[in-house]
């Protein structure tokens, strides 16, 4: 049977735009909607894990089909590792935040002394930048492998060319 | 379809890809597809490389079947 369906191009990028957008949105609003019950309704855990796992799945599902079709993730060309250090530091920084607001929250009554909380904070700190400095550094280095890839490819076909 | 008439401008203005894909503001991995005939680009994205390589839009990207 011949299809006679039109494909209007337009009006395809339209609809997967809007389709990226809707996307955007939901994920916009499962993060608003765990933060709103880890910091504002303090439930447990168990009561958010849902918006954390379909969150995590997202984010790893875009990475890695980001890397399979070969899109560079750090555009910042040679200022990659520089990137890493910068972001695992702020990502750190956001961790210590994050956590240690709910923990004064709920144990501030606890520390009898200041520098108990401080040396929480530091631990806190430094195990999330070491976390994101090796997750960024494995992604980096996949990244770089996929680009180099890339370019032999492209390389191998420019030369066949000449 | 490979577009071999972009590549041969490209090669006769004495650039590489990567050269082109930074005269035109996109990745060296776009201007390889669109010369192995995997990707279509935008008529702006068109109208840039011509810019970049002298050339006319036909010149590059017409195909003799179209014509009537």
């Amino acid at each position: 049977m011949k299809n006679n369906l039109i494909q209007d191009e337009r009006a395809v990028a339209q609809k997967r735009k809007i389709g990226s957008e809707a996307c955007n949105l939901l994920l916009g609003g499962l993060f608003i909607s765990l933060l709103v019950k880890e910091y504002v309704l303090n439930v447990p855990f168990s009561q958010y894990a849902t918006e954390v796992i379909c969150l995590l799945g997202a984010v790893i599902y875009i990475v890695i089909r980001n890397l399979i079709a070969g899109t560079d993730l750090y555009e910042t060309k040679n200022n990659g590792k520089k990137s890493v250090i910068i972001n695992s530091l702020v990502g750190g920084l956001v961790i210590c935040v994050t956590a240690g607001i709910p923990n004064y929250a709920r144990y501030g009554d606890k520390y009898t002394d200041g520098t108990f909380f401080l040396i929480t904070l530091a631990i806190t700190f430094v195990s999330g930048t070491v976390f994101i400095f090796l997750t960024y550094s494995l992604l980096y280095l996949l990244n770089q492998k996929r680009q180099k890839t890339i370019a032999e490819e492209l390389d191998k076909e420019e030369i066949d060319i000449k | 379809m490979k577009n071999k008439r972009m590549k041969i401008a490209r090669i006769e203005c004495d650039m590489k890809q990567e050269d082109l894909a930074k005269a035109v503001a996109v990745t060296r991995q776009t201007i390889g597809l669109i010369e192995s005939g995997n990707y279509n680009p935008s008529l702006n994205l068109c109208i840039s490389i011509c810019e970049a390589l002298g050339k006319t839009l036909n010149e590059l990207f017409w195909e003799e079947k179209h014509e009537k």
